[in-house]
């Protein structure tokens, strides 16, 4: 399924295009614009970060960075089976829950760097959302970021394992 | 005659390909799937564009033109393997050609306590269809283990697992190890107590050439796509009294001679296994391949692939941080060098590598026993083959110890 977007200012508007880098992404139909979020606004520091790296060997440094930083960390014992994001090349496992105020919480642990670190920026993105928009977040940003490798439809690809595993649980807590 | 590295690599087109990030391409993910020359892909075109039909059916030129090429390539691939046309079924790759001894040999000569030998070695296609077999008929299976100090088989836990056994089913070189298992000795002594013996050839057949005929298994499971031939075509090689065994596993069209509402009559010999219509492309791309191939001598191959191996494990030993599984300084390795960074986990390594032009194997390999027995989840493999160079090793290790400095 298509992933929605955050905010849609035009309802009217029938074809949007996905093919954009920055956050905010312009399509016009009929005559009217419309203007799109790719990913929360809290985010946009953080691809910023990304987007201002030398090179591709300073984003996986910075990544590592961010690994080390997760703001929801999973206790190894919750490493569990059922917690685990099936992937080829990496041991992931995300754990979601609606909190008292009914917002949208998750946390999440993985053996490889890369892919904890895109755990605990997309932890920062998701967390005190709604599940609704949880379930209609697009993984843009990390393309923004730079992170090509981490988006291609591979079987073994444990960060887009791991995110339809987010927004597959967000609705079903939806 | 030494041999034209150069000149092999103008054959692969690929080679001079440059990634997304303007790095150039360094393919080290042989043990996966090997690159094609450009004759393969040729032949494969000129059947499209030329002479595309369906084989074994119609009367029609281009149906004629299409038997004679499937066939020619039958011929031209047990010529290389040293065999009888007759001798050999196409599937869709070893795997295939495993499953189909499974289902189309044991389940048909085999019976509830009967034993099966397997290796913790294995790659999980000669691991799983045997597991299946065990629960449908249970038959006991039996796993070979590995001295993990020296990454070779226990040959004297071998010879004690052999005892009682009907069947054997061993790889002939590690994907994950590159370790070449002495398969001569293993098929001596598994048909000294009467077992037919499977040997799984993915990994040995681009590395050294296979005569079947000599080598004695009764079984040989073969992937065209790790030795330059296209992906989805593959064989079993079955020695004539064991096929005579045999019985259907797939069923359908071409596989059969009458067919009435009452039952059908099926076909004899290899043509028995080939159901639907056929592999035709990609069987005339594989004649290509080991056309191609037989210009060489595969000893001079096997020697340059393993100088790279072995020079690549021995500059790796002196990172700090990085293990390498297996020795491929032992004789007949492949050019497979598994490794891993204790503190960079091997799916980051990927990445990072990747960066610098270099596509390596990550993951399990399809062989978590082995995992196991390793102690790891999971491993890096640089793999060699034909057109690589030592220059594209030392940039290799150069990019590898860079990552491991800067990345811990």
């Amino acid at each position: 399924m298509r992933p929605k977007h955050l905010s849609l200012i035009c309802d009217m508007c029938v074809s949007v295009s996905l093919e954009c880098d920055g956050q905010i992404e312009e399509s016009q139909s009929g005559g009217a614009i419309m203007t799109e979020r790719q990913w929360p606004e809290h985010l946009d520091a953080v691809v910023e970060e990304f987007q201002g790296c030398f090179d591709a060997m300073e984003r996986y440094e910075l990544l590592f960075e961010y690994a080390k930083k997760n703001p929801s960390p999973l206790s190894e014992d919750e490493w569990t089976d059922a917690n685990q994001v099936q992937g080829c090349q990496s041991r992931a496992h995300v754990v979601c829950s609606i909190d008292q105020n009914g917002h949208f919480q998750m946390r999440g642990g993985a053996d490889a760097q890369i892919v904890q670190g895109l755990i605990s920026i997309t932890a920062m993105a998701v967390n005190g959302m709604s599940s609704t928009e949880v379930s209609n977040l697009s993984p843009k940003y990390v393309e923004a970021m730079g992170i090509r490798n981490s988006l291609t439809p591979s079987r073994a690809n444990g960060f887009l394992n791991m995110f339809e595993r987010i927004r597959s649980e967000a609705e079903k807590l939806g | 005659m030494a041999l034209d590295i150069q000149s092999i690599r103008a054959d692969f087109p690929i080679l001079g390909r440059v990634l997304p990030n303007g790095k150039k391409l360094v393919y080290f993910d042989n043990a996966a799937t090997s690159q094609k020359p450009k004759c393969v892909i040729e032949a494969m075109t000129q059947y499209y564009e030329q002479y595309n039909s369906n084989a074994h059916r119609a009367n029609h030129t281009l149906a004629d033109e299409a038997t004679a090429a499937l066939e020619n390539a039958r011929l031209s691939i047990s010529r290389y393997f040293g065999t009888s046309p007759a001798n050999l079924i196409y599937t869709s790759g070893a795997t295939e050609a495993i499953n189909l001894a499974a289902y189309g040999w044991a389940r048909y000569n085999l019976e509830r306590d009967d034993v099966i030998v397997v290796t913790e070695m294995e790659h999980h296609a000669d691991i799983v269809p045997w597991q299946e077999m065990s629960k449908e008929k249970g038959i006991e299976l039996r796993y070979v283990p590995i001295d993990t100090k020296t990454f070779t088989l226990d040959m004297d836990a071998f010879e004690v697992a052999l005892e009682g056994a009907k069947l054997v089913c061993v790889v002939h070189t590690s994907n994950v190890l590159g370790v070449r298992n002495p398969v001569e000795d293993i098929i001596e002594k598994s048909h000294a107590v009467g077992a037919r013996v499977l040997i799984d050839c993915a990994q040995g057949a681009p590395h050294e050439r296979i005569f079947f005929d000599n080598l004695g298994a009764d079984f040989v499971a073969i992937s065209a796509h790790k030795m330059a031939g296209p992906t989805g075509i593959g064989c079993l090689l079955v020695k004539s009294e064991a096929m005579e065994q045999m019985g259907p596993f797939m069923t359908g069209g071409s596989m059969i001679r009458r067919v009435t509402t009452e039952g059908s009559v099926f076909q004899e010999g290899h043509a028995m296994f080939e159901t639907g219509t056929p592999r035709i492309a990609e069987a005339i791309g594989w004649g290509a391949a080991v056309e191609w191939l037989s210009q060489f001598d595969m000893r001079e191959v096997h020697s340059h692939i393993q100088d790279i191996a072995s020079w690549t494990a021995d500059q790796m030993l002196e990172i700090p941080g990085i293990r390498v599984f297996g020795d491929p300084s032992l004789p007949g390795s492949s050019g497979a060098v598994s490794f891993l960074h204790d503190s960079i986990q091997s799916q980051d390594l990927a990445f990072l590598l990747d960066e610098g032009g270099f596509a390596v194997r990550t993951g399990h390999h399809c062989a978590q026993p082995l995992m196991d027995a390793l102690g790891v989840p999971s491993t890096n493999r640089a793999s060699f083959w034909i057109y690589n160079t030592l220059d594209e090793a030392q940039a290799f290790v150069s990019h590898l110890r860079y990552v491991c400095e800067r990345f811990t």
